[in-house]
């Protein structure tokens, strides 16, 4: 009963100090969907007669500031901010992690892609990590920048396969989040398809099953 | 006139706020003891650290109550006694278990309610000797996957125990003087068949000689000659019987050491099967230790970051510097 009569003077003196906020804000908070185009030419996986080998993907790692949903500019060189009225409806190295493994699973270059820890036991695991995802603002209208790395590791022997930078620098139509969002879906789009180039070029088209799993 | 109007209007508003006070007031005196139902829980086995006064009592993850009291039964050093006041809507039937649950972050406690099909009856008036009905307490998750795996373990420690002891020093010692018997009865067998085949080849020569000799003694000793022919086919007899014999102890030995070979392959096959089990669900774990350990990694992240963010309360309040604001924004 004590702490009903505390909570009603506390309202009581939240009520009057709610005179001293400032306020409504006068831009309205924008959420963005972190969308990349699909691939003009897919890669087209070699037809091959033994099984093709389970890719499992690891979850993209990324700097603490890069995992916040909200999307991130720079004025200035070696200095990050976020933007504070336009957010991403997914943080993107997940969404980032999303869309490889639907890139993955239509190039056909495995048997499956599932994620790390989904139980299955995979020929070839793929590591990435997000560098950088930010609009480079310095000069106007600036940027879309995305750097990542990624390293393709077989299982069975624990055996580094390849690994490999990707980069992509997209101009923006405007200094604004909108264009800042649509030019990193760009960027996106581009380093995805270059990943996939890259996993033709250096993955194996099939498995010996016995000696790989 | 117009300043007598103002005053008016403020004294209303006063008198006003000071009943819709009182209303409040009266709402919440009102509005407490009606509503709740109590109930005591004793509290044996589960440790109750994080639990507090006020604590939550919750039903299928909703609140419907709170701790009101406990206390550490005197002379039970490990009985705490609980009284929960639960909201008189909350269906409490015959039944139901109370177990503690505690939140991995905060450590603070609450109790979950679990209402136990039994008939589906009301919980009933108190016991005999009790202030309140009195719930039964309750079996954690995590206790019970705590027993499963403490009964894998033990069933496990059992099985490598068997598998030890059936591969032994003794009983592989076992198997290999088995083994060793085996191939020397055979070796032996066969020095055998090699001593005494010659013999009686020789004494079978012998035999036929002696014969061939006395047939060409003549009709005159036809008598001894029957007698003599009598002599080689026994003879015969006897030494085919001897190889006959030898021929089966052979095919036993045969068998044996095939049986021994396909006993030993197909452990062989067991022992593969038992590696490839176990390196599956090595890997297995493995995969589930990296999800885990990079899901905390994120976790203890987004924690700093949004602690980060609460540490500047202007900023919670009064919104960003106009000096934050990004490209675009105003």
């Amino acid at each position: 009963m004590c702490c009903r009569y505390l909570l009603v003077w506390l309202s009581a003196l939240l009520g009057l100090s709610a005179c001293s906020l400032p306020g409504a804000r006068t831009q309205a908070i924008q959420y963005f969907v972190l969308e990349a185009q699909t691939p003009v030419s897919p890669v087209a996986a070699a037809k091959a007669e033994s099984p093709r080998p389970v890719l499992l993907l690891r979850d993209a790692e990324a700097s603490v500031f890069t995992q916040n949903p909200r999307l991130i500019f720079s004025r200035t060189p070696a200095t990050r901010a976020y933007y504070q009225y336009a957010l991403w409806t997914e943080s993107p190295p997940k969404r980032l992690h999303t869309l490889l493994r639907q890139r993955l699973l239509a190039s056909g270059l495995y048997g499956g892609v599932v994620p790390l820890g989904a139980g299955v036991q995979g020929d070839y695991q793929l590591n990435f990590r997000v560098l950088e995802f930010f609009h480079n603002a310095a000069q106007t209208p600036g940027l879309a920048q995305v750097r990542l790395d990624a390293e393709l590791v077989e299982r069975g022997s624990a055996r580094l396969v390849a690994q490999q930078s990707f980069a992509a620098d997209v101009p923006l139509a405007s200094q604004d989040a909108a264009a800042a969002a649509a030019g990193l879906g760009q960027a996106s789009s581009q380093i995805l398809d270059a990943m996939l180039v890259w996993l033709a070029r250096v993955q194996p088209n099939s498995v010996d099953m016995p000696q790989a799993r | 006139m117009e300043s007598d109007a103002r005053y008016a209007w403020v004294g209303f508003a006063v008198v006003t706020l000071m009943v819709v006070l009182a209303a409040g007031f009266y709402w919440l005196n009102g509005s407490t003891e009606q509503d709740v139902n109590r109930y005591t829980v004793y509290f044996k086995n589960q440790s109750l650290e994080g639990l507090q006064l006020n604590s939550d009592v919750r039903m299928q993850g909703i609140k419907v109550g709170k701790v009101e009291d406990y206390i550490i039964l005197p002379g039970q050093a490990k009985t705490v006694r609980v009284t929960l006041e639960v909201d008189a809507r909350t269906p409490i039937w015959e039944g139901v278990e109370a177990v503690v649950t505690r939140n991995l972050v905060t450590g603070l406690a609450a109790i979950d309610l679990d209402n136990v099909w039994k008939g589906g009856s009301d919980i009933g008036p108190p016991p005999e000797g009790e202030l309140y009905p009195v719930i039964d307490e309750g079996v954690p998750q995590m206790t019970r996957i705590s027993n499963t795996l403490e009964t894998l373990g033990k069933a496990s420690i059992e099985a490598v125990e068997r598998m030890n002891h059936l591969l032994s020093d003794q009983n592989q010692q076992a198997i290999n003087s088995v083994l060793v018997n085996v191939a020397g009865l055979s070796g032996e067998l066969r020095g055998e068949l090699r001593q005494i085949g010659p013999e009686l080849k020789a004494t079978l020569g012998a035999t036929r000689q002696a014969a061939l000799r006395l047939d060409t003694v003549g009709a005159e000793l036809t008598p001894v000659l029957r007698d003599s022919a009598r002599l080689v086919r026994d003879g015969g007899k006897w030494v085919e019987h001897a190889g006959q014999r030898f021929d089966r102890m052979a095919n036993e030995t045969e068998a044996t050491l095939n049986t021994a070979r396909v006993t030993l392959s197909r452990m062989d096959g067991s022992l593969r099967d038992i590696q490839t089990q176990l390196k599956l669900s090595v890997d297995l774990g493995m995969q589930d230790i990296q999800t885990t350990a990079q899901s905390m990694r994120a976790s203890s992240d987004t924690l700093l970051t949004t602690s980060q963010e609460y540490a500047d309360p202007v900023r919670l309040l009064y919104g960003p510097h106009k000096a934050e604001l990004g490209p675009g924004e105003e």
